[in-house]
Protein backbone atom coordinates (compact mmCIF):
# COMPACT_ATOMS: atom_id res chain seq x y z
CA UNK A 1 0.00 0.00 0.00
CA UNK A 2 1.12 3.58 -0.32
CA UNK A 3 -1.60 6.38 -0.27
CA UNK A 4 -4.50 4.41 2.36
CA UNK A 5 -6.92 5.81 0.50
CA UNK A 6 -8.56 2.80 -0.36
CA UNK A 7 -6.81 0.14 1.37
CA UNK A 8 -7.29 1.48 4.90
CA UNK A 9 -11.32 1.97 4.13
CA UNK A 10 -11.73 -1.75 2.95
CA UNK A 11 -10.09 -3.02 6.24
CA UNK A 12 -9.99 -6.11 3.84
CA UNK A 13 -10.02 -8.98 7.09
CA UNK A 14 -7.97 -11.54 5.03
CA UNK A 15 -4.87 -9.16 5.03
CA UNK A 16 -2.42 -10.26 7.01
CA UNK A 17 0.40 -7.87 6.60
CA UNK A 18 0.83 -4.02 4.63
CA UNK A 19 4.00 -2.87 3.42
CA UNK A 20 4.16 0.42 3.07
CA UNK A 21 5.67 1.67 -0.35
CA UNK A 22 5.70 5.64 0.46
CA UNK A 23 9.40 5.76 1.34
CA UNK A 24 10.41 3.93 -1.85
CA UNK A 25 12.16 6.47 -4.47
CA UNK A 26 9.30 6.12 -6.92
CA UNK A 27 7.86 9.45 -6.35
CA UNK A 28 8.56 11.34 -10.19
CA UNK A 29 7.55 12.64 -13.22
CA UNK A 30 10.20 12.46 -15.82
CA UNK A 31 11.16 12.50 -19.45
CA UNK A 32 11.61 10.04 -21.49
CA UNK A 33 13.25 10.83 -25.20
CA UNK A 34 9.10 12.29 -26.20
CA UNK A 35 7.49 10.33 -23.72
CA UNK A 36 7.21 10.18 -20.29
CA UNK A 37 7.74 7.79 -17.24
CA UNK A 38 5.69 8.58 -14.08
CA UNK A 39 6.68 6.59 -10.81
CA UNK A 40 4.00 4.67 -9.05
CA UNK A 41 3.90 6.22 -5.75
CA UNK A 42 3.51 9.99 -7.06
CA UNK A 43 1.02 11.69 -5.74
CA UNK A 44 -2.27 12.69 -7.86
CA UNK A 45 -1.72 16.20 -6.21
CA UNK A 46 1.48 16.08 -8.14
CA UNK A 47 0.17 14.81 -11.07
CA UNK A 48 -2.26 17.63 -10.84
CA UNK A 49 0.14 20.08 -11.35
CA UNK A 50 2.92 18.89 -13.54
CA UNK A 51 3.96 21.35 -15.86
CA UNK A 52 5.10 17.99 -18.17
CA UNK A 53 1.90 16.86 -18.39
CA UNK A 54 -0.01 20.14 -19.86
CA UNK A 55 0.08 19.44 -23.32
CA UNK A 56 -1.66 16.96 -25.80
CA UNK A 57 -1.63 13.93 -25.72
CA UNK A 58 -0.68 13.78 -22.25
CA UNK A 59 -2.79 16.41 -20.65
CA UNK A 60 -5.45 13.74 -20.94
CA UNK A 61 -4.26 12.17 -17.54
CA UNK A 62 -4.48 15.91 -16.20
CA UNK A 63 -8.29 16.03 -17.01
CA UNK A 64 -8.61 12.69 -15.05
CA UNK A 65 -7.25 14.00 -12.10
CA UNK A 66 -8.87 17.04 -11.87
CA UNK A 67 -11.95 16.15 -10.40
CA UNK A 68 -10.58 13.14 -8.31
CA UNK A 69 -11.88 12.61 -4.57
CA UNK A 70 -11.46 15.81 -2.93
CA UNK A 71 -7.89 17.74 -2.35
CA UNK A 72 -6.49 15.76 0.92
CA UNK A 73 -7.37 12.35 -1.33
CA UNK A 74 -5.88 13.85 -4.09
CA UNK A 75 -2.78 14.89 -1.72
CA UNK A 76 -2.80 11.12 -0.38
CA UNK A 77 -3.36 8.52 -3.34
CA UNK A 78 -1.42 7.45 -5.87
CA UNK A 79 -1.66 6.73 -9.30
CA UNK A 80 0.34 3.57 -8.51
CA UNK A 81 -2.20 2.96 -6.24
CA UNK A 82 -5.13 4.12 -8.36
CA UNK A 83 -4.12 1.99 -11.22
CA UNK A 84 -3.48 -1.13 -9.35
CA UNK A 85 -6.32 -1.02 -7.08
CA UNK A 86 -8.57 -2.38 -10.26
CA UNK A 87 -11.78 -0.74 -9.98
CA UNK A 88 -13.78 -0.70 -12.83
CA UNK A 89 -14.57 3.55 -12.13
CA UNK A 90 -11.11 4.15 -11.75
CA UNK A 91 -10.31 7.40 -13.17
CA UNK A 92 -6.55 6.67 -14.47
CA UNK A 93 -6.80 3.52 -16.19
CA UNK A 94 -8.91 4.56 -19.46
CA UNK A 95 -6.45 7.48 -20.22
CA UNK A 96 -3.38 5.98 -18.92
CA UNK A 97 -4.06 2.92 -21.54
CA UNK A 98 -5.45 5.67 -24.29
CA UNK A 99 -2.02 6.91 -24.44
CA UNK A 100 -0.65 2.96 -25.16
CA UNK A 101 1.17 3.34 -21.52
CA UNK A 102 3.50 0.47 -20.81
CA UNK A 103 3.53 -0.95 -16.93
CA UNK A 104 7.15 -1.76 -15.33
CA UNK A 105 6.44 -4.44 -12.56
CA UNK A 106 9.23 -5.50 -10.15
CA UNK A 107 9.65 -8.27 -7.78
CA UNK A 108 11.61 -11.01 -6.61
CA UNK A 109 12.74 -12.57 -9.74
CA UNK A 110 13.07 -9.43 -11.42
CA UNK A 111 11.46 -6.66 -13.51
CA UNK A 112 8.83 -7.16 -16.68
CA UNK A 113 7.29 -4.39 -19.01
CA UNK A 114 3.82 -5.01 -20.26
CA UNK A 115 1.21 -2.96 -21.41
CA UNK A 116 -1.06 -1.19 -19.06
CA UNK A 117 -4.36 -2.76 -20.73
CA UNK A 118 -3.13 -6.45 -20.50
CA UNK A 119 -2.21 -6.02 -16.57
CA UNK A 120 -6.17 -6.12 -15.84
CA UNK A 121 -7.94 -9.79 -16.01
CA UNK A 122 -11.61 -8.95 -13.51
CA UNK A 123 -12.36 -6.09 -10.95
CA UNK A 124 -9.85 -6.37 -8.61
CA UNK A 125 -8.08 -8.83 -10.34
CA UNK A 126 -4.60 -8.01 -11.86
CA UNK A 127 -1.98 -10.42 -13.96
CA UNK A 128 0.39 -8.85 -11.06
CA UNK A 129 2.15 -12.05 -9.53
CA UNK A 130 2.73 -12.29 -5.03
CA UNK A 131 6.03 -10.31 -4.41
CA UNK A 132 5.71 -8.58 -7.47
CA UNK A 133 4.96 -4.60 -7.30
CA UNK A 134 4.27 -2.19 -10.04
CA UNK A 135 6.86 0.38 -9.97
CA UNK A 136 6.84 2.91 -12.77
CA UNK A 137 3.91 4.06 -15.62
CA UNK A 138 5.74 4.97 -19.03
CA UNK A 139 3.79 6.52 -21.48
CA UNK A 140 5.45 6.50 -24.88
CA UNK A 141 5.06 9.57 -27.45
CA UNK A 142 2.50 10.10 -29.98
CA UNK A 143 2.83 11.26 -33.41
CA UNK A 144 2.31 15.06 -34.11
CA UNK A 145 -1.04 16.51 -34.26
CA UNK A 146 -1.94 13.82 -31.57
CA UNK A 147 -4.80 14.97 -28.91
CA UNK A 148 -6.44 12.99 -26.17
CA UNK A 149 -9.32 13.90 -23.69
CA UNK A 150 -10.97 12.01 -20.81
CA UNK A 151 -15.02 12.82 -19.80
CA UNK A 152 -16.54 11.15 -17.09
CA UNK A 153 -20.02 11.07 -15.58
CA UNK A 154 -20.72 11.00 -11.56
CA UNK A 155 -23.44 12.31 -9.46
CA UNK A 156 -21.02 15.06 -7.91
CA UNK A 157 -17.39 16.29 -8.41
CA UNK A 158 -16.25 13.97 -5.88
CA UNK A 159 -18.31 10.74 -6.21
CA UNK A 160 -16.72 8.02 -8.27
CA UNK A 161 -17.30 7.94 -12.33
CA UNK A 162 -20.79 6.07 -13.17
CA UNK A 163 -19.37 6.03 -17.04
CA UNK A 164 -16.18 7.80 -18.90
CA UNK A 165 -14.46 7.72 -22.23
CA UNK A 166 -10.93 8.29 -22.65
CA UNK A 167 -10.14 8.82 -26.51
CA UNK A 168 -6.87 9.75 -27.95
CA UNK A 169 -7.03 11.04 -31.95
CA UNK A 170 -4.19 11.46 -34.68
CA UNK A 171 -5.11 12.89 -37.51
CA UNK A 172 -3.09 13.42 -40.96
CA UNK A 173 -2.71 16.91 -42.31
CA UNK A 174 -6.10 16.33 -44.35
CA UNK A 175 -7.53 15.76 -40.99
CA UNK A 176 -8.70 12.13 -41.43
CA UNK A 177 -7.70 9.50 -38.13
CA UNK A 178 -4.77 7.85 -38.77
CA UNK A 179 -4.41 6.41 -35.15
CA UNK A 180 -7.13 6.48 -32.68
CA UNK A 181 -8.01 4.85 -28.48
CA UNK A 182 -11.38 4.69 -27.27
CA UNK A 183 -11.20 3.11 -23.89
CA UNK A 184 -14.29 3.40 -21.76
CA UNK A 185 -14.61 3.08 -17.58
CA UNK A 186 -16.72 1.49 -15.75
CA UNK A 187 -19.28 0.01 -18.15
CA UNK A 188 -17.01 -3.64 -17.82
CA UNK A 189 -14.87 -5.51 -15.03
CA UNK A 190 -11.83 -3.84 -16.56
CA UNK A 191 -11.18 -0.94 -18.32
CA UNK A 192 -12.57 -1.76 -21.94
CA UNK A 193 -11.39 -0.94 -25.40
CA UNK A 194 -13.80 -0.17 -27.76
CA UNK A 195 -11.98 -2.00 -30.89
CA UNK A 196 -14.95 -1.98 -33.24
CA UNK A 197 -15.55 1.97 -32.89
CA UNK A 198 -11.47 2.31 -33.08
CA UNK A 199 -11.34 0.38 -36.07
CA UNK A 200 -14.13 1.89 -37.42
CA UNK A 201 -12.50 5.59 -36.86
CA UNK A 202 -9.49 4.84 -38.45
CA UNK A 203 -9.23 6.91 -42.24
CA UNK A 204 -12.36 8.64 -41.92
CA UNK A 205 -12.71 12.71 -40.89
CA UNK A 206 -14.58 13.42 -38.26
CA UNK A 207 -18.23 14.40 -39.18
CA UNK A 208 -21.13 14.32 -37.17
CA UNK A 209 -22.22 10.89 -38.87
CA UNK A 210 -18.88 9.64 -38.04
CA UNK A 211 -18.91 10.47 -34.86
CA UNK A 212 -22.60 9.40 -34.19
CA UNK A 213 -21.63 5.93 -35.67
CA UNK A 214 -18.43 5.43 -33.66
CA UNK A 215 -20.19 6.33 -30.59
CA UNK A 216 -23.08 4.24 -31.24
CA UNK A 217 -20.50 1.15 -31.70
CA UNK A 218 -18.68 1.47 -28.25
CA UNK A 219 -21.81 1.80 -26.63
CA UNK A 220 -22.85 -1.57 -28.29
CA UNK A 221 -19.43 -2.93 -27.01
CA UNK A 222 -20.18 -2.04 -23.71
CA UNK A 223 -21.08 -4.39 -20.57
CA UNK A 224 -22.33 -2.46 -17.92
CA UNK A 225 -24.19 -3.90 -15.09
CA UNK A 226 -26.44 -2.15 -12.64
CA UNK A 227 -25.73 -1.33 -9.11
CA UNK A 228 -26.61 1.63 -6.81
CA UNK A 229 -25.37 4.10 -8.57
CA UNK A 230 -27.38 3.89 -12.00
CA UNK A 231 -28.59 1.21 -14.04
CA UNK A 232 -26.65 -0.80 -16.94
CA UNK A 233 -29.09 0.74 -19.66
CA UNK A 234 -28.49 4.09 -18.60
CA UNK A 235 -24.21 3.76 -18.41
CA UNK A 236 -24.55 2.04 -22.52
CA UNK A 237 -27.33 5.27 -23.38
CA UNK A 238 -24.49 7.81 -21.87
CA UNK A 239 -21.49 6.01 -23.46
CA UNK A 240 -22.83 7.12 -26.71
CA UNK A 241 -22.65 11.16 -25.39
CA UNK A 242 -19.60 10.44 -23.23
CA UNK A 243 -17.55 9.14 -26.61
CA UNK A 244 -19.09 11.74 -28.69
CA UNK A 245 -18.12 14.45 -26.21
CA UNK A 246 -14.51 13.13 -25.38
CA UNK A 247 -13.42 12.75 -29.44
CA UNK A 248 -14.96 16.92 -30.00
CA UNK A 249 -12.37 17.51 -26.85
CA UNK A 250 -9.53 15.96 -28.08
CA UNK A 251 -10.48 17.41 -31.96
CA UNK A 252 -10.76 20.87 -29.71
CA UNK A 253 -7.28 20.24 -28.47
CA UNK A 254 -5.53 19.67 -31.23
CA UNK A 255 -7.48 22.85 -33.41
CA UNK A 256 -6.25 25.32 -30.07
CA UNK A 257 -2.38 23.72 -30.57
CA UNK A 258 -1.84 22.64 -33.65
CA UNK A 259 -1.02 26.06 -35.75
CA UNK B 1 3.10 -6.64 17.35
CA UNK B 2 4.72 -3.12 18.56
CA UNK B 3 6.48 -0.60 17.03
CA UNK B 4 8.21 1.99 18.40
CA UNK B 5 8.15 5.50 15.99
CA UNK B 6 8.67 8.98 16.83
CA UNK B 7 6.18 11.80 15.46
CA UNK B 8 6.63 15.05 14.89
CA UNK B 9 3.23 17.01 15.73
CA UNK B 10 3.11 20.67 15.93
CA UNK B 11 7.27 20.99 16.59
CA UNK B 12 7.54 18.62 19.12
CA UNK B 13 8.84 15.36 19.08
CA UNK B 14 6.62 12.62 20.79
CA UNK B 15 8.68 9.02 21.18
CA UNK B 16 5.75 6.55 21.32
CA UNK B 17 4.78 2.54 20.80
CA UNK B 18 1.89 1.77 18.40
CA UNK B 19 0.14 -1.17 17.41
CA UNK B 20 0.85 -1.23 13.63
CA UNK B 21 -3.07 -0.66 12.49
CA UNK B 22 -3.26 2.35 14.59
CA UNK B 23 -4.56 4.97 12.55
CA UNK B 24 -2.77 8.56 13.13
CA UNK B 25 -6.10 10.41 14.27
CA UNK B 26 -6.41 7.40 16.87
CA UNK B 27 -2.63 8.76 18.13
CA UNK B 28 -3.29 12.11 17.93
CA UNK B 29 -6.92 11.88 20.30
CA UNK B 30 -6.06 9.02 22.46
CA UNK B 31 -1.80 8.77 22.62
CA UNK B 32 -1.29 12.25 22.27
CA UNK B 33 -4.23 13.84 23.69
CA UNK B 34 -4.51 15.97 21.25
CA UNK B 35 -8.18 15.92 20.67
CA UNK B 36 -8.99 18.61 18.60
CA UNK B 37 -8.74 16.52 15.48
CA UNK B 38 -11.96 14.87 15.06
CA UNK B 39 -13.58 11.54 13.48
CA UNK B 40 -16.64 11.16 11.82
CA UNK B 41 -16.33 8.69 8.84
CA UNK B 42 -13.02 6.90 9.77
CA UNK B 43 -13.34 6.71 5.78
CA UNK B 44 -12.12 9.50 3.92
CA UNK B 45 -15.33 11.19 3.02
CA UNK B 46 -15.84 13.73 5.70
CA UNK B 47 -12.73 15.61 6.26
CA UNK B 48 -13.37 16.17 9.48
CA UNK B 49 -9.77 14.28 10.64
CA UNK B 50 -7.90 16.78 8.61
CA UNK B 51 -4.22 17.33 9.35
CA UNK B 52 -1.41 18.73 7.95
CA UNK B 53 1.64 16.73 6.87
CA UNK B 54 4.33 18.04 5.19
CA UNK B 55 2.55 21.17 4.25
CA UNK B 56 -0.36 18.53 2.91
CA UNK B 57 -3.62 18.46 3.65
CA UNK B 58 -4.00 14.99 4.87
CA UNK B 59 -6.77 12.68 5.99
CA UNK B 60 -5.14 11.11 9.95
CA UNK B 61 -7.75 8.88 9.48
CA UNK B 62 -6.45 6.94 6.87
CA UNK B 63 -2.84 7.43 7.83
CA UNK B 64 -1.24 4.77 9.95
CA UNK B 65 0.89 6.05 12.63
CA UNK B 66 3.84 4.23 11.81
CA UNK B 67 3.70 5.73 8.15
CA UNK B 68 3.77 8.68 9.32
CA UNK B 69 7.05 9.27 11.36
CA UNK B 70 9.37 11.69 9.57
CA UNK B 71 6.41 13.87 8.73
CA UNK B 72 6.06 17.48 10.47
CA UNK B 73 2.27 17.48 11.39
CA UNK B 74 0.58 20.03 12.35
CA UNK B 75 -3.19 20.09 13.92
CA UNK B 76 -5.99 22.33 14.73
CA UNK B 77 -3.90 22.90 18.36
CA UNK B 78 -0.55 24.53 16.24
CA UNK B 79 -2.43 26.62 13.71
CA UNK B 80 -2.44 29.97 15.25
CA UNK B 81 0.87 29.74 17.25
CA UNK B 82 2.54 31.70 14.55
CA UNK B 83 -0.22 34.83 14.79
CA UNK B 84 0.25 36.71 17.44
CA UNK B 85 -3.97 36.64 18.92
CA UNK B 86 -3.42 33.19 19.27
CA UNK B 87 -5.89 32.51 16.68
CA UNK B 88 -5.68 31.90 13.11
CA UNK B 89 -6.86 34.09 10.67
CA UNK B 90 -9.51 31.44 9.41
CA UNK B 91 -10.80 30.97 13.17
CA UNK B 92 -10.95 34.22 13.46
CA UNK B 93 -13.36 35.11 10.74
CA UNK B 94 -15.22 32.16 11.50
CA UNK B 95 -15.51 33.14 14.86
CA UNK B 96 -16.37 36.99 13.51
CA UNK B 97 -18.55 35.90 10.52
CA UNK B 98 -20.41 33.03 12.19
CA UNK B 99 -18.79 29.93 10.20
CA UNK B 100 -19.28 27.29 12.67
CA UNK B 101 -22.64 26.00 14.21
CA UNK B 102 -21.92 22.83 15.81
CA UNK B 103 -18.35 22.86 15.25
CA UNK B 104 -17.61 19.50 14.95
CA UNK B 105 -16.27 19.40 10.81
CA UNK B 106 -14.41 22.89 12.14
CA UNK B 107 -10.93 22.30 12.75
CA UNK B 108 -10.88 19.59 9.66
CA UNK B 109 -12.09 22.34 7.47
CA UNK B 110 -9.81 25.12 9.43
CA UNK B 111 -6.89 22.65 8.42
CA UNK B 112 -7.71 21.92 4.66
CA UNK B 113 -7.85 25.77 4.52
CA UNK B 114 -5.24 26.53 6.01
CA UNK B 115 -2.94 24.72 3.54
CA UNK B 116 -4.96 25.54 0.50
CA UNK B 117 -4.80 29.09 1.58
CA UNK B 118 -0.74 29.04 2.17
CA UNK B 119 -0.64 27.21 -1.37
CA UNK B 120 -2.98 29.50 -3.09
CA UNK B 121 -3.10 32.59 -1.39
CA UNK B 122 -4.19 34.24 -4.87
CA UNK B 123 -7.72 32.23 -5.18
CA UNK B 124 -10.84 32.94 -6.19
CA UNK B 125 -14.20 32.44 -4.62
CA UNK B 126 -14.85 29.12 -7.28
CA UNK B 127 -10.92 28.06 -5.65
CA UNK B 128 -11.81 28.36 -2.22
CA UNK B 129 -15.51 26.68 -3.04
CA UNK B 130 -13.90 23.59 -4.86
CA UNK B 131 -11.50 22.95 -2.29
CA UNK B 132 -14.29 22.92 0.56
CA UNK B 133 -15.43 20.33 -0.81
CA UNK B 134 -12.66 17.87 0.81
CA UNK B 135 -14.73 19.02 3.97
CA UNK B 136 -18.43 17.86 4.83
CA UNK B 137 -20.52 20.00 7.18
CA UNK B 138 -24.56 19.12 7.69
CA UNK B 139 -25.12 22.53 10.09
CA UNK B 140 -24.36 25.34 7.77
CA UNK B 141 -24.76 25.42 4.09
CA UNK B 142 -21.46 26.68 4.22
CA UNK B 143 -22.52 30.27 2.82
CA UNK B 144 -21.10 31.70 5.86
CA UNK B 145 -17.87 29.67 5.71
CA UNK B 146 -17.32 30.93 1.87
CA UNK B 147 -17.55 34.56 3.03
CA UNK B 148 -15.57 34.09 6.26
CA UNK B 149 -12.76 32.47 3.96
CA UNK B 150 -12.83 35.02 1.19
CA UNK B 151 -11.85 37.24 4.21
CA UNK B 152 -9.42 35.19 5.78
CA UNK B 153 -7.91 35.08 2.29
CA UNK B 154 -7.78 38.74 2.07
CA UNK B 155 -6.66 39.39 5.77
CA UNK B 156 -3.64 36.77 5.29
CA UNK B 157 -2.56 38.03 1.82
CA UNK B 158 -2.48 41.43 3.07
CA UNK B 159 -0.30 40.17 5.65
CA UNK B 160 2.07 38.87 3.47
CA UNK B 161 2.47 42.20 1.25
CA UNK B 162 3.57 44.67 4.19
CA UNK B 163 6.90 45.22 4.45
CA UNK B 164 8.41 43.33 7.43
Amino acid sequence: MCGGTDVLVEQNPTVRELVDLSRLPLSYIRRMGNGILIGATTRISQIERSSMLNRPPFDIIRDAVKDFGTIQIRNMATIGGNVCNGIPSADTPPPLIALDTVVKVEGVNGSRKLPLEQMYRHVRKLSLKRGEILTELRIPMSPSRTAAAYVRLSRSEVDIALASAAVRISLDRRDRVTANRIVLGAVAPIPLRARKSEDYLLGRVLDQQTLTECSHLASEESRPIDDVRATAQYRREMITVLVERAIRRAVSKLRRTTR
Amino acid sequence: MKLSVTLNVNGTNYFIVVEPHWTLAYVLREVLGLTGTKVACGTGDCGCCTVIADGKATLSCLTLAASAEGLKIETIEGASTQFKEKLHPIQTTFAEIGGAQCGFCIPGMVMNMKAFLEENPTCTEADLRRALGGNICRCTGYAKQVEALISARDLLFQERRLPH
